[in-house]
């Protein structure tokens, strides 16, 4: 367990100060109040297997479950934020007879290039379940008592996050979907999102997430959080992350639904069969929350999740759906109206929140050695330049 | 001398590719991946280093002319006048930075990022405090100095990939 902690006066008023500045979720107050505390402590080192193991066994004891075996351990990659280990868990869930499930334990590192909750993830997880395709969530280690660092365990889910033979950047960018495919995940692409919009959350337990009213409050929940991450992370201050910040303020539009925000909706975070083509699970709920649809929609229409149709030469969003029928699609899928101004807006916010990930937070951790992946962080610092950049122009364009 | 960094960069790089990375374990993927991203990021450095005192140059005196021009575009306005005198004297201490040729290229970064604090501060206060045309002259100043900075920014890293029309972009070389 890592627990060294930087409880001096200066880094608690430091977080104080922050805290008033920028009033977050209670429980994205707490991780990023976690994150800051825990900076100036050791980088990440390496974890082998068997420390995952252990954790495991201790994890499933608390759980008060005893007969259990675990096999075929091995790392996963994919994304950037967490450390994955695949393994085979033969128990007997619920008294039920004895049986092998495939399953996942999710871990941070010392410190993420997005610092997120574990229980926030896994509670999104649970209440998407049966709406969505989603792994089958089982336990959740939310401070590190039994893992290295905090954890959840859900199920492995077979499948691919991009075609077996296809050229794809890191962490998913510029995946190439074969032409003969892309019609059918388009549209469950877009029928997976629109139920996510539509689930009525407020009978699902989301403890670990402020419930903002219709208005804005959503929004600015989301402005101060990632405004709080700039503080806390930048080492060179950017007039354009300023400018963007009080421009999203004096700008935010009025929400007029909350919904479950999945936060990283994209190509790259859903797992697909490739036998029949169709999703088998939606992944990556780190960022999610509740607020307004649009965020997801802009998220999706990023210019790098997508790419020109090879023959006619218009964007494909996702790399799957024709830009011109993509905004149409969801409506009719979810009888939700689609506001373009409000879709640029969140394009805008979302681009604020890239930059200060790219800008801010790729440095900061790499610099400190606190993931299992520096080089892979620090590659993606140099996204920053496209990112500002679009984040300049979709500003320019309101002014 | 001769063990430079290009040399140093040089061997680093063919290590990994003729050593380093055949002996992977290929079914280990995040080993396999993170040597490749290894590779990359030397051949950046290999590519940028030797541009890296010209690019710092190159961002503070245009840093230094948006901090005169934002400086010239809220003269007159009292709720920003202590803030004018801050950035003339932030602009006067990079310019003094700037002028002596044998400055540190630490000291050279350490003005980029002093100025730019300086800049951000002037720029949230502009926005939330001046007049309506002062306000939208310092965005609008904001917005096309970064553009011209991030251009650059871009082109530095054009090597990683990001850029969906590269060929768009001009040789880093012409821009500082």
């Amino acid at each position: 367990m890592v627990r060294l902690m930087d409880e001096s006066s200066e880094v608690l008023a430091r977080i104080e100060l922050l805290r008033k500045r920028f009033p977050c979720e209670q429980e994205i107050d707490r991780i990023l109040t976690r994150k800051m505390l825990r900076r100036n402590g050791p980088g990440y080192s390496a974890v082998p297997l068997e420390t995952l193991v252990d954790g495991l066994h201790a994890l499933l004891k608390s759980k008060s479950i005893s007969d259990f075996s675990i096999a075929r351990t091995r790392w996963l990659t994919g994304g950037s934020s967490k450390l994955q280990m695949a393994f085979d868990l033969t128990w007997q869930p619920d008294g039920e007879e004895t049986t092998t499930t495939p399953m996942v334990v999710r871990m941070e590192p010392a410190e993420a290039i997005v610092e997120t909750s574990r229980v926030r993830e896994i509670q999104l997880i649970k209440a998407v379940h049966g709406v969505v395709p989603v792994p089958p969530a089982y336990w959740v280690d939310a401070d590190g008592s039994f893992f290295p660092y905090p954890a959840i365990v859900y199920g492995f889910i077979q499948g691919v996050a991009k075609p077996t033979k296809a050229v794809a950047g890191v962490a998913g960018i510029g995946t190439h979907f074969p032409c003969e495919i892309r019609e059918t995940l388009a549209r469950q692409f877009i029928d997976n999102m629109a139920s996510i919009h539509l689930l009525d959350w407020t009978q699902k337990d989301l403890s670990a997430f402020d419930k903002p009213g219709l208005g804005t409050a959503a929004v600015e929940l989301q402005i101060n959080w990632w405004e709080r991450v700039w503080e806390e992370d930048f080492r060179e201050d950017e007039p354009m992350i300023r400018l963007a910040a009080a421009w999203l303020r004096q700008n935010a539009p009025a929400v007029d639904r909350i919904s479950i925000i999945h936060g990283d909706y994209r190509p790259g975070n859903f797992l697909y069969s490739e036998h029949d083509n169709r999703i088998s699970g939606w992944l990556d709920w780190e960022l999610g929350h509740l607020g307004d649809r649009h965020k997801d929609i802009a998220w999706s229409m990023a210019g790098y999740y997508g790419h020109p149709d090879e023959i006619t030469g218009e964007f494909l969003i996702g790399g799957l759906i024709p830009e011109s029928r993509y905004l149409k699609m969801y409506e009719a899928a979810s009888g939700l109206s689609v506001d373009p101004d409000k879709v640029h807006y969140y394009r805008i916010l979302n681009m604020f929140q890239l930059a200060v990930i790219s800008n801010a937070t790729g440095y900061r951790v790499s610099d400190g050695e606190k993931t299992h992946q520096d080089i892979l962080v620090a590659w993606i610092t140099g996204l920053n330049g496209v990112v500002l950049n679009e984040l300049a122009e979709l500003i320019e364009a309101k002014i | 001398m001769n063990f430079r960094y290009p040399i140093q960069i040089k061997t680093a790089i063919r290590a990994m590719q003729e050593v380093v990375m055949p002996s992977i374990d290929q079914s280990n993927k995040m080993a396999t991946e993170q040597a490749g991203l290894v590779v990359a990021m030397l051949q950046l450095l290999e590519r940028t280093l030797p541009l890296s005192y010209r690019y710092d140059c190159d961002e503070l005196t245009r840093s230094i002319a948006l901090a005169e021009e934002l400086r010239g575009a809220i003269d007159g306005v009292p709720v920003l006048h202590a803030m004018s005198e801050q950035i003339a004297a932030s602009a006067a201490a990079a310019r003094d930075t700037l002028d002596r040729a044998l400055a540190d290229p630490g000291e050279l970064e350490l003005a980029c990022r002093n100025i730019r604090a300086a800049i951000s501060i002037l720029v949230t206060t502009a926005i939330n405090e001046a007049p309506p045309q002062e306000r939208e002259a310092v965005m609008r100043l904001t917005i096309n100095s970064s553009k011209e900075q991030l251009l650059r920014e871009r082109t530095w890293v054009i090597s990683q990939g990001w850029e969906s029309e590269p060929e768009k972009l001009p040789p880093i070389e012409t821009l500082i």
